[in-house]
């Protein structure tokens, strides 16, 4: 499991990704946010849609030049321009899973192509033998049969794209895997084959997930802690259970109480709870975080904190 | 209301019943690899579309036999294209074998003011053994390789200027497209003041600089038809920037150039293509319109557009001289749009396909 | 089925197959479905397994690569005066279905709110579109009319709104605008394509409870196609099961979810993650969804199938019954087959289940 006493892995504070649209409109897509993911562990990043979970993955692997804050990554700093050697060492050691199977993967390229092409860029392997060797064992570990290397992605499902792009980020063994929403596209039962081999993997190299969804039953079941965003703050984070078992904040209440469950005697008769941020009073730019306990933290004001506690 | 057992279909009761049918088949850790049917390749699907395209597979064909004549027709008789035989001028074809049957047999009509009259050079000449095909012109040149001859200038001349001005427009449309913001506004509105000079103007300017010549005419083609490439170039660069897997090759570290010619390259190339098979009518016509109005290749070389200008003068007398250059220009043109538009369906099919 | 109540569309042994540039795919291959008036039918499937187009067929939507290569689809609708006409969708031509089916007696909605909308058209135009071409009815009437129907899908300030356009409403607000045309003409049918999977999770069980008070009020059969088990359990009185364009399992909600009988419904239902799951791994099954191009003798599930018999390499299944209302298509029900039990999990969660909901 994961050390909580070492240096984190990966500890984000204040992150702010603003977007100009024109001289009247700036997008605040991510408007502060703290958080840590510790080696080995699985943290769980929960929100809507506009709530700005996809722009936090990307601005940390610097798809994007985040507008303010601090991204540390394995004791380097990332968030600023980045030297040849960070770069090449953040290239390698973090890695992307993608949501759309169906673009993820280059219509045109082979599947040895497109999961060696981390090697090729970086210069990993000595010959073409090699190379083939570790795609070979790469496609074996996520299920697939070394033979389809030569096939091309139109060739195969969802599923089995899906993990293609697995391989092509585990083949690099990376300390930090981000999976951007990447089983929200898939049928049921796919989606569980990919979370098991999400797990798996975990347990045989240690990488740690950032794992984005809006599913909170899927990220309850994979994750070690979790974060609640809300249009671009962070409103709750801490372990899954302290999550589950006491929210804090009326949004992530709201969230819980609105998953469907799979039980017919339950669901019939749920109710879930409203949540409407315009009227509810609540501005999260006057929030801080504040620690409940152990590593449970919720956004609020000194107020608002008192009212939900005692509620 | 009790339903009985619905059995699905009628042979249900013809199968035969194995005495191990109900065992267990697999063990549980059978079922581990997944598996995976091939199907075709891109580039198998695109010829299938293609070839059942029948339109496109004649225009092809023709294409295919006007080159194979441009290369061979000049030497399949024993003239040259500038040969002059000036006791021969004004020939009405003759081909033989066909004289036979009444057709091209050197006769021409023609209107006088008393009437019209049958005339034929070759009779007139006691000439049994000389064969015109096409004809001869007015400096008794033989039309049939002098034909071909400007066909192999015409398609020569459009397919270099056509081939350059996709290198050049799409590597332009491609970068511009790729890094965007202040480099795209500047490129595009560089591209906008070069579309917007005449192409006359320009065309007019280089033969003053230049010598009139075939480089001379590719140059100008350049100068003036790349805009049409590096338009689809870009448009297609900007659907495919923020796509899944470009960003995949960023987050993996490759550099900028290697993404737009090695990752997003491979995935335009059928829209480049189509364009090109579409650039080049267009560029065979303007060569034509330039050797027309005398900007063109200087004589005696020919090219399409030179012998229709040389047979305009006597279109009313001798129509044969004009006749063969433009039912092949007719023909070229027609075929190249023909099959650019086939391409385009069989890289882009509008069907809907599950 | 209940006898009291009229049964309003029933699909014998549909039959659809598609043509492509790599081959004819026979994407339904002899479904049956009923249903009766009033009630809410449930259609599961993930990819491939045709569930689409079944209801597609339907409605006489179907791509025009598409045939229809036989069964019947028989709608029963009232005529007016307490009469009932029945037709079989499948003989009717395409403008005699837009003329006097689509809209007027079945109404689709479908996933996505930003696409099934007319981006350049105003709301309120886009509601009474249908009226007007259907029924003839005057204008003043028709927005008068759409007014209150988008009261009646829960949209404040419905005046205003009927002048503003697609892209100024959020996506939960669209889709019950998409609504509000589907009942504007008074079907007695609507089907539902994954109407939720678009939507944020907080607006997917008020959108579903909306429907579900509509339905109630005006008397509205309604049929859901979806993957997604929470939607199922909250809205479906019946359950019908498809994988490879046919139905393996169909029952009430109570026998599909606390009895299934097909190990492809086992797998279905295990692997959604149950919140109160303490289990280190999903169950799953094993493989891909199938590639509809190949034909497979036998049962299509069997590749995937850890619980397949080998008579399921042979001969497909037929439908066994389990009770007058429950079927399954598994030569597990065959009763020369051997006691083959729900996997342990399965049946733990499931006796969870049923303590819970007391």
């Amino acid at each position: 499991m994961s050390d909580h006493t070492a240096e984190p892995l990966l500890s984000v504070k204040g992150l702010k990704q603003y977007f100009r649209i024109n001289s009247g409109y700036t997008v605040r897509a991510v408007d502060g946010v703290d958080f840590v993911i510790h080696p080995g562990e699985t943290y769980g990043l929960v929100g809507e849609s506009g709530s700005g979970k996809s722009t936090i993955g990307r601005s940390i692997i610097r798809l994007y030049d985040p507008t303010a804050g601090e991204i540390r990554f394995d004791g380097m700093d990332i968030s600023g321009r980045l030297s040849k050697k960070h770069d090449a060492l953040l290239r390698t050691e973090m890695q992307m899973i993608f949501q759309d199977p169906m673009a993820c993967l280059n219509p045109r390229k082979k599947v040895e192509d497109i999961v060696a092409q981390g090697l090729d860029i970086h210069h990993i392997c000595k010959s073409r033998s090699e190379r083939r060797d570790r795609v070979a064992d790469i496609l074996l570990k996520v299920g697939l049969a070394p033979e389809y290397a030569e096939r091309y992605p139109h060739q195969f499902s969802g599923g089995q794209r899906q993990r293609v792009g697995i391989a092509r980020a585990l083949i690099m063994d990376p300390k930090l895997i981000i999976a951007d929403e990447c089983i929200s596209a898939l049928d049921v039962s796919i989606q569980a084959q990919v979370v098991n081999l999400m797990k798996d993997i975990q347990a045989e190299t240690g990488t740690a997930y950032l794992f984005i969804a809006h599913d909170l039953s899927m990220v309850k079941y994979i994750s070690q802690r979790i974060g609640v965003l809300h249009l671009g703050h962070l409103v709750e984070t801490g372990t899954t259970e302290e999550i589950f078992e006491n929210p804090v904040h009326p949004y992530t209440k709201s969230l819980l109480s609105a998953i469907p469950h799979p039980n017919p005697r339950v669901e019939r008769v749920r109710t879930a709870l409203s949540y409407d941020y315009r009227t509810s009073g609540i501005d999260y730019n006057k929030g801080t975080q504040h620690r409940l306990e152990g590593t449970h933290c919720v956004l609020a004001t000194d107020e608002e904190l008192r009212k939900w506690t005692n509620a | 209301m009790a339903k009985t057992a619905v059995k699905a279909a009628p042979a249900a009761a013809e199968i035969q019943f194995l005495p191990d049918d109900f065992t267990l088949r697999h063990s549980a850790d059978e079922i581990r690899i997944d598996t995976n049917y091939g199907s075709m390749s891109f580039w198998t699907e695109v010829r299938k579309r293609f070839f059942s395209n029948h339109g496109a597979v004649i225009a092809l064909v023709l294409v295919l036999l006007i080159a194979l004549l441009a290369i061979f027709g000049p030497g399949m008789n024993q003239y040259t294209y500038s040969q002059q035989t000036l006791t021969q001028k004004n020939f009405a074809p003759r081909i033989p074998g066909l004289e036979k049957l009444g057709i091209f047999d050197g006769d021409e009509s023609l209107k006088t003011t008393t009437g019209s009259k049958i005339v034929n050079g070759y009779k007139n000449q006691k000439l049994t053994d000389v064969y015109y095909w096409f004809g001869s012109d007015v400096l008794g040149r033989d039309i049939w390789t002098r034909v071909w001859s400007g066909t192999r200038v015409s398609l020569g001349i459009a397919i270099a200027a056509a081939v350059i001005d996709m290198v050049i427009g799409m590597s332009y449309g491609l970068i511009s497209g790729y890094f965007g913001g202040a480099t795209d506004s500047v490129m595009q509105r560089i591209a906008e003041i070069v579309n917007g000079i005449p192409r006359l103007v320009i065309v007019t300017l280089l033969m003053l600089i230049m010598q009139p010549g075939f480089w001379t005419i590719v140059f100008a083609l350049m100068i003036t038809e790349w805009i049409g490439m590096e338009r689809i170039a870009r448009a297609e660069m900007l659907k495919l920037k923020e796509q899944e897997f470009v960003l995949a090759s960023r987050t993996l570290g490759a550099r900028d150039f290697f993404i737009i010619f090695r990752e997003i390259l491979p995935n335009i190339i059928g829209q480049i293509i189509t364009q090109l098979m579409f650039s080049i009518p267009t560029a065979i016509f303007t060569e034509a319109f330039l050797s027309f109005v005398g900007l063109g290749i200087p004589a005696p070389m020919c090219s399409l557009g030179s012998l229709i200008s040389d047979a305009f003068n006597s279109f009313t007398t001798h129509p044969y001289q004009i006749v063969s250059p433009i039912i092949i220009l007719a023909l070229l043109m027609l075929c190249f749009n023909v099959l650019a538009d086939g391409l385009r369906e069989a890289f882009d099919p509008k069907l809907k396909e599950m | 089925m209940d006898t009291q109540k009229r049964k309003i569309l029933e699909i014998r042994n549909l039959q659809v197959s598609f043509c492509t540039t790599t081959g004819t795919v026979r994407a339904i291959r002899g479904v049956d479905i009923d249903l009766c008036e009033g009630q809410t039918l449930a259609i599961v499937g993930e990819s491939g397994s045709g569930k689409s187009v079944t209801m597609k067929s339907v409605m006489g939507i179907l791509d025009k690569n598409s045939s229809v290569d036989g069964g019947t689809v028989t709608y029963t609708y009232p005529a007016g005066g307490g009469a009932y006409n029945t037709v079989d969708l499948l003989k009717m031509s395409r403008r005699e279905m837009r003329r006097t089916i689509n809209g007027k007696h079945i109404a689709m909605i479908f996933q996505d709110p930003m696409t099934s909308l007319d981006p350049t058209m105003p709301i309120g135009r886009q509601i009474t579109e249908g009226m007007i071409w259907h029924y003839k009815t005057p204008k003043a009437e028709a927005e008068r009319k759409a007014v209150e129907l988008l009261r009646e899908v829960g949209l404040p300030e419905p005046e205003k709104l009927m002048k503003q356009y697609p892209h100024q409403l959020s996506g939960g607000m669209r889709q019950r605008v998409v609504i509000a045309i589907a009942i504007a003409c008074d079907p007695e049918l609507l089907i539902c394509d994954e109407p939720t999977t678009a939507l944020d999770v907080t607006i997917q069980a008020k959108i579903l409870e909306m429907i579900q008070k509509i339905q109630k009020e005006r008397g509205i059969s309604v049929i859901y196609i979806t993957h997604d088990l929470g939607v199922v359990a909250k809205v479906a009185d019946y359950v019908d099961v498809m994988y490879a364009g046919k139905i393996v399992e169909k029952g009430t909600i109570d026998e599909i979810f606390f009895d299934p009988r097909h190990p492809y419904t086992w797998g279905l239902l295990s692997a959604v993650p149950d919140l109160d799951t303490a289990d280190d791994r999903l169950y799953t099954i094993p493989g891909s969804p199938p590639d509809m191009k190949r034909e497979l003798a036998g049962d299509a599930f069997a590749p995937r199938n850890i619980y397949a018999l080998k008579i399921d390499e042979r001969a497909e299944p037929p439908m066994f019954q389990v009770s007058p209302t429950h079927f399954a298509a598994t030569w597990l029900l065959d009763p020369r087959a051997p006691k083959v039990e729900l996997p342990p999990e399965l049946r733990a969660r499931i006796e969870r289940m049923q303590k819970e909901g007391r």
